[in-house]
């Protein structure tokens, strides 16, 4: 999970979820087993685990907090829908023969649901994260500078929902969603390497945007 | 006036450069990086601008009015999909009734509509057969022409009454000399 706040020098920072990635997936598993059959205790259980990454995820694309609590649902009910598929045996949904991953498939749903909410122009030139202002910590105490800086960050934000899509995947998956490379290449079913080139040719055209804009 | 050239980083440190920007390095190559960047000002400064426009670009925290909203989403997630679950059995079962009144109705109707079915059948090939007897008597009927009267003439059996009645002369010859004999 990544610290908000970031370190001194304005880079995110990032903790090392306790227990590991395998041990958290043997209890997505566990827990999605005992799901279907009829446990709602462990449904609770698991969209309590991830509804954080969820949020995350789809609040980019959102126009509302009630649009990403919607947003939200819809990746979790098509999920849960793709697991009992998936678990009842449909060979379709075990793609490539891989392993069912909960998490990475609730990503992938989110993604998808997110760039798909983005066809829709409308509602994303309305997204309410543009009247949200900067992240808190990066606010200049005057007042015009906080709104230049209010602007860049709406303009490094559209720039960011103007990238080609699978460099857009792979930053919101790690910047928003806060995913390491390993994870981001099993989401969107990439290599690790392949990933982290993604996300440098979008870093650097992020950089250069702002270095173009600069006063 | 012209603006300062950006600066550009070490090609071996670019993807790396990146990747710290988002604190995504290990520790050891993080190190590694550190200790290049101290001696590298443009690394340096490609680091520092890498880590400003994503941070630009990052989302700001979820505030309260999102995090009310999205409030027990686990159970109105539950709910919904008990709700999908119990439309879905609902959807069966009225597929289910449907499918078993169709069943019925088919094995009541079906033994009527099979008798109707010969009935029309027969019907049909009576129709068919008389239709063709009339294209048969309709063809024939085109096909008939007037015979010329001299050749049913020659046709007839007029014209042999002369050698039939010579026949008769002679046999009546014959019988009138025996007749003779037998009378002497």
């Amino acid at each position: 999970m990544a610290n908000d706040a970031g370190d001194s020098a304005g880079r995110p920072t990032f903790r090392v979820l306790p227990g590991g990635v395998t041990a958290a997936r043997r209890e997505d598993e566990a827990l999605v087993a005992a799901f279907l059959v009829g446990d709602d205790e462990a449904f609770g259980e698991l969209v309590r685990r991830h509804e954080g990454m969820v949020l995350r995820l789809v609040r980019r694309w959102s126009a509302t907090p009630e649009d990403a609590r919607d947003l939200a649902q819809r990746t979790f009910l098509r999920a849960f829908e793709a697991a009992r598929r998936a678990i009842s045996g449909a060979p379709r949904l075990h793609r490539g023969g891989r392993a069912f991953v909960f998490r990475a498939w609730v990503a992938r749903i989110a993604v998808n649901l997110g760039r798909n909410h983005r066809r829709d122009e409308a509602r994303a030139r309305r997204a309410p994260l543009e009247a949200a202002g900067p992240a808190e910590g990066a606010r200049p105490a005057i007042a015009l500078d906080a709104l230049v800086e209010a602007e860049r960050a709406s303009r490094m934000r559209r720039a960011v929902a103007d990238l080609p899509r699978r460099q857009r995947e792979v930053l919101t998956l790690r910047i928003d969603g806060e995913l390491p490379f390993a994870e981001i290449a099993e989401v969107l079913g990439t290599t690790e390497n392949a990933a982290k080139v993604n996300f440098h040719h979008a870093t650097r055209k992020l950089r250069e945007l702002l270095e173009e804009r600069a006063p | 006036m012209n603006r300062p050239a950006m600066p550009q980083a070490c090609a071996e440190h670019e993807v790396a450069i990146s990747l710290h920007a988002a604190g995504a390095l290990e520790a050891d190559e993080a190190a590694r990086l550190e200790a290049h960047i101290q001696g590298c000002a443009s690394c340096r400064a490609v680091l520092a601008a890498s880590a400003r426009a994503l941070g630009l670009a990052r989302l700001p925290p979820v505030n309260e009015l999102e995090r009310r909203a999205v409030g027990d989403l686990a159970g109105r997630t539950l709910r919904e999909l008990r709700s999908r679950e119990r439309r879905f059995v609902v959807s069966w079962r009225i597929a289910g009734v449907a499918a078993v009144a169709a069943v019925l109705v088919a094995s009541l109707v079906s033994p009527a509509w099979l008798r109707k079915s010969q009935e029309r059948i027969a019907v049909e090939q009576a129709r068919q057969w008389a239709e063709v007897q009339a294209h048969q008597a309709a063809a024939e009927a085109a096909r008939w022409q007037e015979p010329d009267l001299d050749e049913l003439w020659d046709a007839t059996s007029v014209l042999d009454l002369e050698p039939r009645r010579a026949r008769a002369t002679f046999e009546d010859a014959a019988l009138v000399s025996y007749d003779a004999g037998v009378g002497n």
